[in-house]
Parts: structure tokens; C-alpha cells; sequence
């Protein structure tokens, strides 16, 4: 097991290089430039000239490459924001913990609702009720993140102004006591967790449905039921624990798509995390931070379907075995 | 300065707009209230769009982070409504030298940084020449570029001196804040970028910093050794971060937010109506900002340049062969037949909900400069554009519908930068009157990086619909003056001797009338050679609480008067009843 995960982890650094390559040479080929947040007529012109030899844009692309890779590598040093001064790490720092509470909740959201809609819809298949279910997780699992969110933003908060439309806390957040602080916290992370969570609910069910369906008319649960054994234990010992295995891979490969989705919603909810970071930063131009988050993007794939393949192994001793 | 009225039309605008000098736009109160009912208290949330980058006026360059910094810092003095007088501010007094080549600020010597420290003429100096080195890449550099040295003659008296007269030697004296010296001089300039006084910086203004949290929010609080006895009025004043204005237009609805500027035209005219109707709190504010939308011809022929750009390599360029005229818009008859084709009054009316002011010639209706009778360009008239067209050899010879010359037709691309509802607006508008004179125009809208970056700045475009936001110093040399024509600012390549000669004889001028002269020589200098066609001014939508009172906004700003602002105790919400932390 861990000769295992060493050698995934191992397998990882080519994948993570060639990422941060392709980046640095794509984000350099969008056309447009940091400086030309300085085109004002009421600016001097020498002052771009001034900033691009202090961002060391004045330097041919490769020679920028080799220095940035060399600062990674050597000193684990993103370079500092064009745009505020502060390196690029401290602010993906700062703004990671919402997106990863956004990510935590909407994935604990999404496989309560997913598995409580597959695991219904799979015992009731071809019912009524597995109809019912069955196209609602399909409405959900077509419907964009951002179209979703703007769609929940626009009925709970603005005409039944039910939740907050935006940010983490409210204004007063540091004046309330800590189960007031709590709830200002819960208000606010509602619309973005649950916008998420039912898009990835989806996702989960639809997949847990089929496998669950797959699982029950297999030979084993009709040996099982020939010997006797409740429904019920059928059900959760045989029908679920082999269902889930197939999930663990699902969840494991959904960690990016959650990130983007997290991503797009921030911008929605305007929530102080990697989305509007990473937007704001690409707008401007601003190339240590669009690098550094992108980095962090790469960085949460290649865990995402580490932490699969490991749960897999785990789960499911074939795995380990033929390994 | 900004008109601030309840209930404002766009004529009304333009009576102010034209009005005297100095006129004071208080605010109509529901109830008329006098200085002696001025309280203290209060918390003002203030809704903005982006997080500043720094707080420092040394590398504060988005309007948000300058918003901030001007209630944290004080600059010598304060430009006026009039925007060519001044105020004192950390200076109580000024005088020009005989020869006119230096002033003398007399500083006063009651005004203490917030963290205790008196303010003396040691920071003027250093403030300089932080301002003043190339590695800090301040942006408001050129103001000073006529400044030869500052000196002190004491702790309270500073001179600054000047490599000639300018008539806007004042203005470039005290622009800029002044920034601490005994907190900023440790730090190397090209360093400054790092600073951590970015982040917590300390000033001489009504507000001192407290908190900031960053994509969140940042909170200043009233500093009660303020030079100003009994000023601010209010406790607190909170910037709340909220990256797009759904959202925050929402929050400004439910009293969550009170303050928001760029409220959404389609927005800002329901408001207005409802405030009319007294079923809000909110109040609109409208004013003439300080933005117009033109259109600029390329002048040049793009091909040809970039073909003589690229044989150059870095040699130096020869302009007379650069500069081949443009197979359409290098003929003044045609751009003054491209301009009369177009209705302005119509697009004024159509775009921005109709919040907008039509422009008519080059010089900014805000600068004191302006003269109605200079800036007249060519008027709506599509029967003469035709005959114009005519005359240079365009006719539709294929009955096409479309005007040929030569082989050629009169066909181009108009580009504009994604995501701004109104310039598209104005560009199908525009799409639809010039086809109507048989001129066909193909709408291009671009990313900005791209216009920019690969469009303009390379010359490789046709025609090109973007705004500029005017500066309070008066000058176009950076938009038409030869010394700008490879500059990104000058991308419609305008060359004139005579723009140049009249610049150079208005050097050193300080006649009002010869100045006025000068500009009336430009503007129409310009109306008739059209290197743009100006479209129209944008107003400027701001949302804000009622129960504020005192309050001026104007074209220089949202928070000019913040000090004075106030909150009767009648009005107060629980936000205003919070007790400081």
C-alpha cells in the first residue's frame, strides 16, 4: 500500500511540470499585457516602459520561464503580484479556506442528497417515484453551476430576501458573540453550498442509481436472498457496499470539477476565495497569481485522483492485489 | 464638481454644467437642518467592486484604492469645485515668488499622523522625492515634471521650484498625498511595491485605518486628533467588498450597503422613480462624470506601418514613411462625412438609459477651459455626408448599396472592448446611420487585452469606439501632439503642425485670456480636423442612504466632503448604533 502510493506520487511530478509548462506558455500567449492597466491618457507613457522592466516582462519569454521555474523549484517562490505587491502564495493562502469550505460542504451536501436520490431511486427502480427522481437529477445535473446559482440568489435573496446575496460574513460579523458568528457563517455559505452541492448531488445520484440497479441483479445478491437473508441486510451488506466502490472513483474525479464549480460560484456569491481571485488576476493580468492559482488547481487534480485510486485500493482488495 | 440633486434631468445637467464658477450644491434636505443640529456618529457602508491593491498613495492606482486612501491621507491643499482654484489643506497658505518660478507653502503645525507623530516639512520633502523616483513608478509623475527641487526652508515652510511658469504650476505642486517620512524612509524605493505600510498605512486624513480584510473588507474609524476641530462627524466608515453589482445592488436595497457608486442605468431609473414616489430610502444621485465614449479613426494605413515597423527592427523609424494616410480615414472629408452620417443626439438619447450628455468637440465640458462655441463639431446631417463622399470619388458604381472607389469598397470594422452594454449599444446605433449613407461598418467587439494590446497600440485596426476619463489637468498633447505619435495614447496617429505650434506658443503663458485663447484654437482645430468623432459624456449613478446629510458629490468625487457628513439621531439604524471595536 504505501510502495503504492509512493510510486502514484512519484508518477505525479512529470504530470504536475508539463501542467505548470503549458500554463506559463498559455497565460504569456493571451494577447494583452499587466501594463495595460496603465493606459490612461492622463499618465505619463514612460511609466509602462518603467513597469515592465520591474515585473521583468522586458526579458524574452524563455528567459522568464527558466527564472520562474527556477524560483519554484528552488525556492517555492511564486514571485509577488503585479497588482498589490504581495506574493502570489500569501494571497492564494488567504483565499483558499473559502473555497475549501465552499468544496467541504457542497461535497458532504452533495453525497447526502445523491445517495439518499440513488439508493431511492435504485430500490423503487422502475416506478413512478424512480421517475420522479431519476429527472430531477438529470434537470440538476444539465443545469450550468453559475445559471443555478444566479437562478437561487435571485429568489431567496433578492424577492424573498430570505439568505445574504453575497460575501462570507456580514459587516457586524466581529461585534457578534460566537453562535451569532456561527449562523452568519451558515446564512451566508447556504446558497453558494447548496447551488453546488445539488449540482454534484446529481452527478453522485445518477451514478449510484446505476450501480446500485447492477449490484442488486447480480448473482450474489440472488444467492444471497435463495439463502434466506433479509432484504434490508441484502441491501446495505450486498447491494450498497459494492455500489459504493465505483462512487469512491466518482468523488475522487469530481474534487476538480468542484474546485471549478466553487470557482464560478465565488464569482456569483462574490465569496473572498480562489474564483475571485483567480478571475480578477486573469483580467489584470496579473501573471504570478494566475500561475500560483493555477498551480493550485493542477496540485488538487492530481490529490483528487490520488486520494481515488487510493480510497479504491482500500475499498476494493482486488485493487491492492493486482497492484 | 458634481451637481447632486434629487430628481435631476439632463438639461438641468447642462444649466449646471454651464452655470457660474463657484456655486455651492447643497443638498435639498426632506427637512432643512443648520449647523448647530450637526451631531456626531455614525457608520457609513460603502459597497465597491474590487479590493484596493495598497493603501499607499505611492502605488495606489485603481479608483477603489484611491477612494480609500483620500480619507486617510491630506494632500497641501485641495482642488476646488471650480477645479482650477484651491483650498489649503497641510498648507495653511501659498506664495508665488516674483519671478513666478517658485511658491512658498507655509505648513501648518498642528496636524499629527495617526500614530502620534507631528507632521512637519521633512515628509513634504521625502513625499517628493519618493513621488519623484523612477523606482517607485508613481503614477502621478508627470505632474511633476516642471518641479526642479523642494526645499525647507524650516520645519514649517517649504518652497518648490520650478524649471519654468506653467499655469499649472499649483496644481502640480500639491498634487499627490503626503506620505510619512519617518515611517517610509527605511524602504528601498523599487521596494516600495512590498511595503507593509500598503497594508496598514498611516496618514494625516479624517479617517485612520484599522482593519482589512483582504477580498472582504476595510474599516477606517474617525481620528479624534484630526487638525480639523469637531471633524469627522462620523464613527466609522466601512468599504465592503462585493465583486459584482447584482449583487451589491441588492445589498444596497435591503440597507445592508449605503453607499455604492456605478449603480446599473436600467436600476438607477427605477430608483429615481421610486424615490420620486418617497417609497425608498435610497436617494439618486446623477452628475456628468468624467468619462466620454468616441470614436477614434485610424489615420494611418495600418498594413504599411507594421510592414515599416518590422523592416525597422530597433532602429530608429522615419515618420514621413510610417505615416502612409489610411485608404479611408486619411482624408479629413471623409471623417467630417463619417461624423455628419452620425446621429449624436439620437445616441445620447438611446444609450445609458438615456443618462448621457452629447458631446460636441474635443474640449471636456468639466474643464474651465471648455467654450461652447470652439467645440462645435459637424452636426447631424446624412444629405451632405453623401455629397462629401461624392466628391472624393465615392459612389456606389455597382449598385450594391454599398459606396465604392476604385475597385474599393467602403467597408470597415468598428471595434469596441467586451462587456460594456452601452459602447455596443452605441455601435449598432452607429452601424445602422452610417449604413444608411451606403458606408458599411462590421461591429467588432474585442477583449480588451486585445484592443489594446494588438489593435491600438500596434495600429492594426480601422476605426475604434472607446472613452477615455478626462484628468483634471488640462492638456491633449498626450492624445494629439507629434511628441506622442508612437505612444500608445496617440493610436489614431494624429500629426499636426499646428497642434505643435499652438502648444509651443502657449508655453509659460499665463494670461487667462491668451490660455483661453489657445484652447479655443485647439478645440477648433481639432472640431475640424477629427482625428475622433466625440459621442457623448456618461453620467454617473450614485445610490445613497438618506440619512446621511451634509454631502457633496460631484465630478471630483464620491467622498470629497466625508468629513462633513452626518447622521440626525432620528435617522440612525442599528448598523449606526454598533459600538466601535
Amino acid at each position: 500500500m504505501g510502495a503504492y502510493t509512493v510510486r502514484r506520487l512519484i508518477g505525479a511530478i512529470p504530470i504536475l511540470f508539463i501542467g505548470l509548462t503549458l500554463t506559463f506558455f498559455l497565460v504569456h500567449l493571451v494577447p494583452g499585457d499587466p501594463t495595460l492597466r496603465f493606459l490612461d491618457p492622463s499618465m505619463g507613457s514612460s511609466l509602462k516602459e518603467q513597469i515592465s522592466e520591474k515585473f521583468g516582462l522586458n526579458e524574452p519569454l524563455h528567459i522568464q520561464y527558466i527564472s520562474w521555474m527556477y524560483r519554484i523549484v528552488g525556492h517555492f517562490d511564486f514571485g509577488n503580484s503585479f497588482n498589490n505587491g504581495r506574493p502570489a502564495s500569501d494571497i492564494i493562502l488567504d483565499a483558499l479556506p473559502p473555497t475549501i469550505l465552499v468544496m467541504g460542504f457542497a461535497l458532504i451536501c452533495g453525497l447526502m442528497f445523491g445517495m439518499i436520490g440513488g439508493i431511492g431511486a435504485a430500490i423503487f427502480h422502475g416506478t413512478k417515484f424512480d421517475l420522479i427522481i431519476t429527472t430531477i437529477m438529470l434537470f440538476f445535473y444539465s443545469m450550468p453551476v453559475f445559471w443555478l446559482g444566479i437562478m437561487l440568489l435571485g429568489f431567496f435573496a433578492v424577492n424573498l430576501n430570505w439568505l445574504p446575496a453575497s460575501q462570507l460574513t456580514s459587516v457586524f460579523h466581529d461585534q457578534l458573540n460566537i453562535l451569532d458568528r456561527f449562523t452568519d457563517y451558515f446564512r451566508h455559505l447556504m446558497l453558494p453550498v447548496i447551488t453546488l452541492g445539488l449540482v454534484s448531488a446529481a452527478t453522485f445520484g445518477r451514478y449510484l442509481r446505476t450501480s446500485m440497479i447492477e449490484a442488486m441483479n447480480s448473482g450474489y445478491v440472488l444467492a444471497a436472498r435463495a439463502r434466506g437473508i433479509s432484504e434490508w441486510k441484502i441491501l446495505v451488506n450486498y447491494g450498497l457496499r459494492n455500489a459504493l466502490i465505483p462512487l469512491i472513483t466518482i468523488v475522487g474525479m469530481t474534487i476538480p470539477a468542484l474546485f471549478s464549480g466553487a470557482v464560478i460560484i465565488e464569482v456569483v456569491f462574490s465569496l473572498p476565495g480562489m474564483g475571485r481571485i483567480m478571475v480578477e488576476a486573469v483580467l489584470a493580468r496579473d501573471y504570478p497569481v494566475v500561475l500560483a492559482a493555477s498551480t493550485m488547481a493542477f496540485v488538487a487534480v492530481i490529490i483528487g485522483n490520488l486520494l481515488a485510486d487510493i480510497g479504491y485500493a482500500i475499498a476494493d482488495p482486488r485493487v491492492r492485489l493486482e497492484s | 464638481m458634481k451637481y447632486i440633486k434629487h430628481m435631476i434631468t439632463i438639461s438641468m445637467v447642462f444649466l449646471f454644467a454651464y452655470g457660474s464658477e463657484n456655486q455651492k450644491n447643497s443638498l435639498t434636505f426632506e427637512k432643512e437642518y443648520s449647523e448647530e443640529d450637526i451631531v456626531d456618529g455614525g457608520t457609513l457602508v460603502v459597497g465597491i467592486m474590487g479590493d484596493p491593491e495598497a493603501l499607499n498613495p505611492l502605488t495606489a492606482l485603481s479608483k477603489y484604492a484611491k477612494d480609500v486612501v483620500s480619507l486617510i491621507f491630506r494632500s497641501l491643499a485641495d482642488i476646488n469645485a471650480d477645479l482650477n482654484s484651491f483650498s489649503p489643506q497641510l498648507a495653511k497658505s501659498w506664495l508665488f515668488s516674483n519671478d513666478g518660478l517658485s511658491i512658498t507653502f507655509n505648513l501648518r503645525t498642528d496636524v499629527l499622523w495617526h500614530d502620534g507623530e507631528r507632521f512637519t516639512a521633512k515628509d513634504v520633502i521625502f513625499t517628493y522625492a519618493m513621488q519623484t523616483d523612477p523606482g517607485v513608478g508613481w503614477d502621478g509623475l508627470f505632474y511633476k515634471e516642471s518641479i526642479r527641487a523642494v526645499k525647507a526652508l524650516n520645519d514649517s515652510t517649504v518652497i518648490f521650484e520650478f524649471l519654468e511658469r506653467t499655469p499649472t504650476m499649483l496644481m502640480d505642486a500639491v498634487e499627490g498625498y503626503i506620505v510619512p517620512e519617518h515611517l517610509l524612509a527605511d524602504i528601498t524605493p523599487n521596494r516600495i511595491a512590498e511595503a507593509e505600510f500598503n497594508r496598514s498605512p498611516i496618514g494625516t486624513g479624517p479617517f485612520k485605518f484599522v482593519k482589512w480584510k483582504t477580498q472582504q473588507s476595510i474599516v477606517l474609524e474617525k481620528f479624534n486628533k484630526y487638525y480639523i476641530e469637531g471633524k469627522p462627524h462620523l464613527d466609522r466608515i466601512v468599504f465592503q467588498v462585493v465583486s459584482n453589482n447584482i449583487s451589491l445592488w441588492q445589498q444596497v436595497r435591503s440597507g445592508d450597503v449605503d453607499l455604492m457608486e456605478g449603480v446599473p442605468p436600467r436600476d438607477f431609473v427605477k430608483l429615481k422613480d421610486d424615490w420620486a414616489k418617497r417609497k425608498t430610502n435610497i436617494r439618486p444621485i446623477t452628475f456628468l462624470g468624467r468619462q466620454y465614449d468616441f470614436i477614434g479613426w485610424n489615420l494611418i494605413d495600418p498594413d504599411h506601418y507594421a510592414t515599416v515597423m518590422a523592416e525597422a527592427g530597433d532602429e530608429e523609424v522615419d515618420l514621413d514613411r510610417l505615416l502612409k494616410p489610411n485608404k479611408f480615414f486619411g482624408n479629413q472629408k471623409v471623417r467630417a462625412a463619417l461624423t455628419m452620417a452620425i446621429d449624436r443626439s439620437a445616441i445620447t438619447e438611446l444609450v445609458n438609459q438615456g443618462m448621457a450628455v452629447r458631446m460636441d468637440g474635443p474640449t471636456p465640458i468639466i474643464w474651465t477651459s471648455y467654450n461652447n462655441e470652439a467645440n462645435t463639431i459637424w452636426h447631424y446631417n446624412p444629405d451632405l455626408a453623401v455629397q462629401f463622399l461624392n466628391d472624393e470619388g465615392w459612389v456606389d458604381s455597382d449598385g450594391d448599396g454599398v459606396l465604392d472607389k476604385d475597385g474599393l469598397k467602403f467597408s470597415f470594422e468598428m471595434a469596441t472592448n467586451i462587456g460594456n452594454e452601452r459602447r455596443k449599444q452605441a455601435l449598432t446605433i452607429i452601424q445602422e446611420q452610417l449604413s444608411g449613407i451606403g458606408v458599411e461598418m462590421i461591429q467588432k467587439i474585442a477583449d480588451p487585452g486585445l484592443l489594446f494590446g494588438r489593435m491600438l497600440i500596434p495600429r492594426q485596426f480601422d476605426a475604434a469606439l472607446i472613452g477615455w476619463e478626462v484628468g483634471l489637468k488640462m492638456d491633449l498633447t498626450p492624445l494629439f501632439h507629434s511628441s506622442s505619435l508612437l505612444m500608445p495614447f496617440n493610436f489614431t496617429s494624429f500629426r499636426s503642425q499646428e497642434f505643435d505650434k499652438l502648444k509651443e506658443a502657449a508655453k509659460g503663458n499665463f494670461d487667462r485670456t491668451a490660455t483661453q485663447e489657445y484652447w479655443d484654437n485647439i478645440a477648433k482645430l481639432l472640431s475640424f480636423e477629427l482625428p475622433y468623432t466625440w459621442l457623448y459624456y456618461k453620467m454617473e449613478n450614485v445610490a445613497l442612504h438618506k440619512r446621511f446629510k451634509g454631502t457633496v458629490i460631484d465630478k471630483r468625487g464620491t467622498y470629497i466632503n466625508l468629513e462633513d457628513w452626518w447622521v440626525p439621531h432620528e435617522e440612525r439604524t442599528e448598523v449606526d448604533r454598533m459600538a466601535p471595536n
